[in-house]
């Protein structure tokens, strides 16, 4: 069920990775069992809701009806959860999915999510460094990954 | 049972950016001090370029900051729910400057005195009814030698007479200023095309080796985390070590301070401070304290030590602890720079270009229908996740279309984000939370915060400003949020300084009115917000109190 949700949210639309390929699940699981422990409940109560209104609008779960009609799920909460105050907007079932997201799609792949650099392919980033050069710096400058991503050396997590 | 401490001539609470000032002006004199620290040590080899852990996650501030972030309420009747502002503070020795982009402005010299010179300019009727703005009781001269010592000490790198509206210095800028790169040169054309005066913000960063410290290597990874190489001047790499080798500073690490305690038999007197270190209550005694936390920490301690003789808190007689609350008002402008790279992941925030033409009264402000404003930056160190989120509206948020917009544009877009200046008003105040507490079962701090006509004016203008910067930089599309953002991290007010004890716990020179041997330090005694980061600002107060302190040592016994 939420692998639908993020399949859409990230779809494998040959445009750069989809939710699969990046590991998001994976990512939202492990930080779900670690430091976003809180958010369970927000993930289970958001879940059950989009099955419901699925049900309700479509007579089928959400994993079982069509693309379009999971966008239509996702927009109408979305949109729902835009008109929250700002002290509950940030808690929204929505709103922690994509911020969770975004945090698997462009984090360190040390986390497990961002599987080999491909959401930061995605995002034209190459890397965390130590350094910048002048070069670097200057606009209009492509700067490539200081290795492939394949062969990236897996970093450490630090405490 | 509580372990009492062998006396000292000054305990220090908190080891930060104002606190590690104190102890190294006092230690360097022959003082004796003990300073008290909740967090631990940090060193250069814990940090990484790692935004899950250190943006994300907020690894600094454990053990005890993440849990006493205040809550926040728009208006006195409603109820506070936990700080949506972007807040982090980070325990350790050095404190929030550990993970600060080391920004290091001077006020202006207008800002000491905005009361009296708005009423001069413009009349006092457009100062909003309910606002408390009051004058600093000390000028931008007299500032000026502490500020000097503060840039020389911590090492400022900055453009000396760039800016056409700073105040006179002593002396030019200890380094040259950080590297320009290509978007802080962009920028800085741009604002000289509009007739503005660009300028590279001062940082506490070394653009050379300094002080037997090593250059700034632009790994963007200034904000959120400390220096990999010691290039940052937080003061846990210069004050800090200076301080520890006169032999008379005693850092003590994972001590959390409860309360400061008063003498029973001179009720005008603070005698020392009750803490905590691995699960043991200790108290030690001193002739001084210095208070020098966090804004919201130097509010809530001073609420916390209410005691028979002071029923309100401490330096509460009057009721003004928590009063004159005011945060930076903080509206960004985001633009597209269709076709452009700028690769705002490379170098860090402090490189930024800044323009001070609508900071401060640089500009008239007739029938604009606000005072004050603030400097617009545009800065680099944008980390990836962060980046991800700078959608336009027009765009969705997610689904193949976010994705092929952030494929083609992530790169393209820039900002500007405006420092701008929010009034103190009789109802924004600090106190503690009647429900919400800590990890430790500590009440915590509850911000009430509405922002006025003069703040949505301000902000709509200086918005505006921003815009008209990044079309000049070349930006087709711009966008922005006209919600009122406030710097969860860039708090003032709560202990003001002043002359009377009716309107400012604290005298001119930070020391409490009612119980004159209690100093506090930091955010918390700004009078008024200003329009700059203000951390060099809080240095250089801290530095002169310190002096004072030791003119008026020998008065405690």
């Amino acid at each position: 069920m939420l692998e639908a949700v993020l399949n859409r949210i990230v779809p494998d639309d040959g445009n750069g990775a989809g939710a699969a390929e990046l590991g998001l699940l994976e990512f939202i699981r492990a930080r779900l069992s670690g430091p976003r422990a809180a958010a369970v409940a927000v993930y289970v109560a958001g879940l059950a809701d989009v099955d419901r209104r699925t049900h309700e609008r479509y007579g089928h779960g959400f994993a079982d009806v069509c693309p379009a009609e999971q966008d239509d799920i996702l927009s109408s909460i979305e949109s729902e959860e835009a008109a929250l105050p700002p002290w509950s907007r940030g808690a929204a079932f929505l709103e922690t999915v994509l911020r969770d997201v975004r945090e698997g799609m462009f984090g360190d792949p040390a986390y497990g999510g961002n599987r080999d650099g491909r959401g930061w392919d995605l995002l034209g980033y190459p890397d965390p460094r130590s350094v910048w050069t002048e070069a670097d710096q200057r606009m209009d400058v492509v700067i490539i990954p200081l290795h492939p991503r394949l062969a990236r050396p897996p970093r450490k997590v630090l405490p | 049972m509580t372990i009492l401490d062998d006396p000292v001539d000054v305990v220090i609470v908190g080891l930060g950016a104002t606190g590690s000032v104190a102890a190294h002006v006092l230690t360097a004199a022959g003082v004796r001090v003990l300073a008290l620290e909740a967090g631990p040590r940090l060193t250069a080899e814990m940090m990484s370029n790692d935004e899950i852990r250190n943006d994300v996650d907020g690894w600094m501030s454990a053990p005890k900051a993440a849990s006493e972030v205040p809550t926040l309420r728009l208006d006195p009747a409603d109820e506070a729910h936990p700080s949506w502002w972007p807040t982090l503070m980070v325990n350790g020795v050095g404190g929030t400057t550990i993970h600060y982009p080391a920004a290091s402005f001077r006020l202006l010299p207008w800002n000491f005195r905005s009361r009296s010179a708005v009423e001069e300019r413009y009349g006092e009727e457009v100062i909003p009814d309910d606002s408390t703005l009051a004058d600093w009781p000390l000028s931008y001269a007299e500032l000026e030698p502490f500020y000097d010592r503060v840039e020389r000490a911590i090492g400022v790198s900055g453009s000396t007479g760039a800016d056409p509206f700073a105040g006179p210095r002593t002396n030019p800028y200890p380094m040259p200023p950080l590297r320009r790169s290509g978007w802080n040169t962009l920028t800085e054309d741009a604002a000289r095309r509009l007739g503005w005066h660009p300028y590279p913000t001062p940082a506490a960063i070394n653009s050379r080796p300094y002080s037997g410290r090593p250059a700034c290597t632009y790994c963007g990874y200034c904000t959120g985390s400390g220096c990999h190489v010691a290039a940052k001047g937080s003061p846990d790499v210069n004050l800090i070590p200076v301080a520890e080798a006169t032999g008379l500073l005693d850092v003590r690490t994972s001590a959390r301070v409860t309360r400061l305690e008063v003498d029973p038999l001179r009720p005008d007197r603070v005698s020392g401070v009750r803490y905590v270190v691995d699960g043991q209550e200790r108290m030690a005694t001193a002739r001084v304290v210095v208070l020098s936390t966090f804004t919201y920490e130097n509010v809530r301690l001073l609420l916390l030590s209410a005691s028979a003789q002071h029923p309100r808190g401490l330096a509460n007689g009057t009721g003004q602890v928590g009063a004159h609350f005011i945060p930076h008002v903080t509206p960004s402008v985001l633009g597209l720079f269709p076709g452009r790279r700028l690769n705002l992941f490379t170098g860090t925030w402090g490189q930024s270009t800044v323009v001070d033409d609508w900071n401060g009264d640089n500009f008239d402000h007739s029938g604009l229908g606000f005072i004050g404003g603030g400097a617009l930056i545009a800065a680099n160190e944008v980390h990836p996740i962060a980046l991800s989120a700078q959608v336009p509206p027009t765009v969705p948020r997610w689904g193949s279309r976010w994705k092929r917009w952030v494929a083609e544009n992530a790169q393209a877009i820039g900002s500007a984000v405006a420092q701008f200046e929010s009034l103190p008003y009789r109802e924004n105040r600090l106190d503690l939370d009647p429900s919400a507490v800590d990890a430790y079962g500590v009440p915590r701090v509850r911000i009430t915060y509405r922002a006025g006509e003069n703040e949505r004016r301000g902000a709509a203008f200086m918005r505006a400003r921003m815009r008209e910067w990044l079309q000049a930089a070349g930006a087709h599309e711009t966008w922005t949020n006209d919600e009122i953002h406030v710097e969860g991290r860039h708090v003032y007010g709560g202990t003001r300084i002043g002359r009377d004890p009716k309107t400012s716990p604290l005298d001119p020179r930070g020391f409490a009115h009612d119980v004159p041997n209690l100093t506090v330090l930091g955010g918390s005694t700004f009078v008024s917000s200003g329009g700059h980061n203000p951390t060099l600002t809080a240095q250089a107060l801290a530095w002169r109190t310190a002096e004072e302190i030791l003119a008026r040592l020998p008065a405690f016994a």
